[in-house]
């Protein structure tokens, strides 16, 4: 009989580290950033038929409360000075979720003279999520990949 | 019926400078090509006579006139701007055109006639550099205002970067194609 069959029922074995990111990869409480139709399907994803907040994830109309930045849509040189200083204004551990073309290359805008030709050239990308707008399950998919890493992380032991 | 036409034939006849043509007549919106020392005149004329009553300034735009020559080069044929007023009596609607040359384009503003002409300036100034003269408030309406040069005249080069961030992507596609 092994230790752990010998527990009682209402005691569960872990470590901090999985306690940790189980707790944290449940509340990526995320900054509204939207900028284009990407924030329609941004919305969407938090309307009831795909419902972020299923897996613990709200929007937040500051900076200073959450932990994700999803970056909906085109971005210009004009904004991207706002963009920066909303990334530095969040507390770490913060995460960005690149979200559309236009956000990760420039997208159909590859050859303007205002577009940022992708959000990595400003703040640092944890998750680019390809379409041009993509669909609400997509957004859904690249959050569950940013909780599965978030879940593996070492947040104790950097 | 077009109502334009009198009106613009009428203010073509009230010209001091006889300078003055209507082109596109048999168009929906007619247009008095003036030359660019006139344009406080008419619209003036436009804006307080009551045998025109245009009270409403539709749009000023601007266009950066080029031909493509036999070699490929751009021939720059300098700028048109133009005035688009309606009338809230009988709904005309006509338009005033301006030529302006290549080098240096400036023209009077009419922002203390109509209000509104300030912001349509400031969209010209900011994407084809046309100068307004005795304008209130000339500046950049939609760029940033440490912006260099003016991006909707066709001989507009991009800047390799704005303020440290580049402003274009390596193609990553090139750095796995097999030779």
């Amino acid at each position: 009989m092994s230790f752990y069959q010998e527990l009682p029922e209402n005691i569960l074995v872990t470590n901090i580290d999985q306690l940790l990111g189980w707790g944290r990869k449940h509340s990526l409480w995320y900054l509204m950033f939207g900028l284009a139709c990407c924030s329609i399907e941004l919305m969407h994803t938090g309307g009831p038929r795909a419902d972020l907040e299923r897996f613990g994830s709200a929007p937040r109309g500051t900076p200073r409360q959450s932990d994700l930045i999803i970056i909906a849509g085109t971005l210009t040189y004009k904004m991207a000075s706002r963009l920066k200083l909303l990334y530095e204004q969040m507390a770490e551990p913060r995460y960005v979720i690149s979200m559309g073309s236009c956000s990760n290359c420039g997208g159909l805008f590859d050859k303007a003279y205002s577009v940022v030709k992708g959000v990595d050239q400003i703040i640092p990308v944890d998750v680019y999520l390809p379409g041009c707008p993509p669909r609400p399950e997509a957004l859904l998919e690249s959050l569950i990949f940013l909780q599965k890493k978030i879940q593996n992380e070492k947040f104790l032991r950097k | 019926m077009n109502f334009a036409l009198p009106l613009l034939e009428k203010l073509k006849q009230e010209m001091t400078s006889k300078t003055s043509e209507i082109i596109q007549a048999d168009s929906k919106m007619p247009i008095l090509k003036i030359e660019a020392k006139d344009i406080r005149e008419a619209v003036k004329k436009l804006h307080d006579d009551p045998a025109f009553d245009m009270k409403y300034l539709n749009c000023i735009s601007g266009l950066h006139l080029t031909q493509t020559k036999e070699d490929g080069t751009l021939d720059l044929l300098g700028f048109e701007v133009l005035y688009v007023f309606s009338s809230a009596r009988d709904f005309s609607t006509i338009a005033v055109r301006v030529d302006l040359p290549e080098k240096n384009p400036a023209i009077d503003t009419i922002d203390d006639l109509y209000g509104s002409a300030n912001w349509f300036e400031r969209e010209v100034y900011d994407l084809l550099g046309v100068n307004f003269i005795n304008s209130s408030d000339l500046r950049r309406i939609m760029l940033p205002q440490d912006w260099e040069g003016h991006p909707l005249r066709k001989d507009y080069k991009e800047q390799a970067s704005y303020n440290g961030m580049p402003t274009t992507r390596p193609n990553e596609m090139e750095s796995i194609r097999i030779e």
